[in-house]
């Protein structure tokens, strides 16, 4: 019962109508989504539209009011952050949120997993993080915090990724040289993705499919092709005058 | 002089006794935030263990130590699921009532089962009296105190920096909640913390028994011993808690030694002193 995309594709996360919040108040509105094995969805919307609040809510750290979530089939909707992510769903969280009193080496081998993602080849992808293993988290640039939160949730060898805002802070060489890797890896692998990114463009160009958030709600969805070529709308709810470089 | 040599070695001594105790208060006050009062109640499991291993079972002294530090994890690592762990989010005043309570109950318990008076406990001859080395008689107990204080402090270090189990523990310190998306199981990482902990502190109550005598009071007595090391160390910080209870034991040692009228008030004005001129402790971070 894939919403896109063909009836034959598994369903790898399927939301259905969750409310999310903080304490008392709910930000995020019955929401429901799909992705599929290996697929790809844009999240997009104004600062404090909720996109964060729901990656929370699919990492574990924020228990949805109402609905239900499931991954590979099985109903994850109490199950704790930990066993979720060795169920196959890594979290790259906005601002990084990298261990400042750990190497970078030590950064990764805490959240090593079996698979194809091991510490070497992330250094394969990022060289720096190579060159820097001894440093300790709060001695690398924001690029580099960027590549290690990356990398570190690579070696969890996810099934899904959540990006929140992976180019944010970037100085725009840093950007290109991390959007880049984050291309790679993704059409390079049978691993989905969530990617909420301001560079609509980006992020549109990305993933097959998109949804736009607004104030909690999901005002939009679809293609991103077709959600590209909805100049008006993105205006209206992601406040982008033109999509830099749309699929 | 020579004299001196041997209670400057008895500072030293017991300088390794209160970092084996007060370790793991640091480690789960520092770095895990808990105020756990009871920690000297553990170590004092550690010291009842071993004297009846000895005493009663006809234990081998070494057998007994490590015996006395597998019971106090185990009592530790019991404690801290079925009470403590409850009150990792509530208020330090809530975790002290707690805590305080879990003291006055080992302090009761201990005198049911075991009796109000002193204990002894027996060391094997190699351990007894003094070695001679060059001029100096050296006791052997104190000797063994400080070799095996050495080795426990290093291996102890040598666990938080160095090893895959260490970068957890200060990984989920930092970031609890990135920590948990990393795969990794922080209430039981922090159960395995707290039964480390609780295990030095039964080791370092074992070997104190001879050094301090243990009685159904202990837990109080060091109560304030182990938070004068740890807040004077600062919190959370292994070498800062190490240099403390260097300093103390050997301030205290001798200073009873030196001016025995004052002797037992030494360390408490020394300890006033540092923290009013270091209220964040020798190691720790400004705050
Ligand atoms: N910890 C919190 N406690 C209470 N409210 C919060 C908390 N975090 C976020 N909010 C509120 O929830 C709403 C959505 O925030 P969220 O972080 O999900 O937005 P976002 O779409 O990720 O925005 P941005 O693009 O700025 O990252 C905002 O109104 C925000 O103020
Ligand atoms: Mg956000």
């Amino acid at each position: 019962m894939s919403i896109w995309g063909s009836p034959v594709a598994e369903p790898l996360l399927e939301i259905e109508n969750i409310d999310v919040g903080y304490g008392e108040g709910v930000v995020v509105h019955d929401l429901s989504l799909t992705i599929e094995v290996g697929g790809s969805l844009a999240l997009l919307g104004r600062n404090g539209a909720g996109k964060s609040t729901l990656i929370l809510a699919i990492a574990g750290h924020l228990a949805p009011r109402g609905g239900r979530i499931r991954f590979g089939g099985q109903d994850i909707t109490t199950m704790p952050p930990h066993r979720r992510c060795r169920m196959g769903i890594g979290w790259v969280p906005q601002g990084r949120e990298v261990f400042a009193p750990l190497t970078v080496e030590e950064n990764l081998r805490i959240a090593a997993a079996p698979g194809a993602w091991t510490l070497d080849r992330v250094y394969e992808l990022f060289p720096k993080l190579k060159e820097r293993r001894g440093n300790f988290g709060n001695q690398l640039s924001g690029g580099e915090q960027q590549m290690l939160a990356i990398g570190r949730a690579l070696v969890t060898n996810p099934r899904l990724l959540l990006l929140d805002e992976p180019l944010e802070g970037l100085a725009p060489v840093v950007a290109q040289d991390v959007a880049r890797c984050i291309t790679d890896i993704t059409q390079s692998e049978s691993m989905a993705v969530v990617l909420i990114e301001q560079h609509a463009g980006f992020a549109l160009g990305l993933a097959r499919h998109a949804i736009i958030l607004e104030r909690g709600l999901a005002v939009r969805s679809g293609a991103s092709g077709a959600i590209a070529a909805d100049l008006d709308a993105l205006e209206q709810h992601v406040g982008i005058r033109k999509p830099v470089r749309a699929a | 002089m020579l004299g001196f040599v041997n209670i400057l070695l008895g500072g030293i001594a017991y300088g390794f006794v209160l970092f084996l105790m007060a370790g793991g208060l640091s480690i789960t006050l520092g770095l895990m935030g808990f105020a756990n009062m009871a920690h000297a109640a553990l170590a004092m499991v550690g010291g009842y263990t071993a004297a009846l291993l000895i005493g009663k079972a006809g234990w081998p002294f070494l057998a007994a130590v490590v015996m006395a530090g597998l019971t106090a994890a185990l009592t530790g690592a019991i404690l801290e699921r079925t009470l403590f762990r409850r009150l990792y989010q509530a208020s330090e005043l809530e975790q002290v009532l707690l805590t305080i309570g879990v003291v006055y109950a080992a302090i009761a318990a201990a005198t049911y089962l075991v009796g109000p008076e002193q204990m002894a406990i027996a060391v094997p001859a190699w351990l007894d009296g003094n070695l001679r080395i060059g001029p100096v008689d050296l006791n052997r107990y104190r000797l063994f105190l400080i070799v095996t204080g050495l080795v426990l402090l290093v291996s102890l270090v040598g666990l938080i920096e160095h090893t895959t189990f260490g970068a957890k523990i200060r990984a989920a310190v930092f970031n609890r909640r990135m920590t948990a998306s990393c795969g990794i199981d922080v209430d039981k990482l922090y159960a395995l913390a707290f039964a480390l902990g609780s295990a030095l502190a039964g080791i370092g109550g074992a070997l104190s028994v001879k050094l301090l005598g243990l009685d159904p009071n202990f837990p109080i007595k060091f109560l304030t011993e182990l938070l004068i090391v740890v807040s004077v160390g600062g919190l959370g910080s292994l070498r800062g808690t190490f240099l403390a209870a260097m300093l103390f034991g050997i301030i205290d040692v001798v200073g009873k030694y030196l001016l025995p009228e004052i002797g037992a008030f030494i360390i408490y004005a020394t300890a006033l002193a540092l923290l009013t001129v270091r209220p964040q402790g020798l190691v720790g971070r400004p705050r």
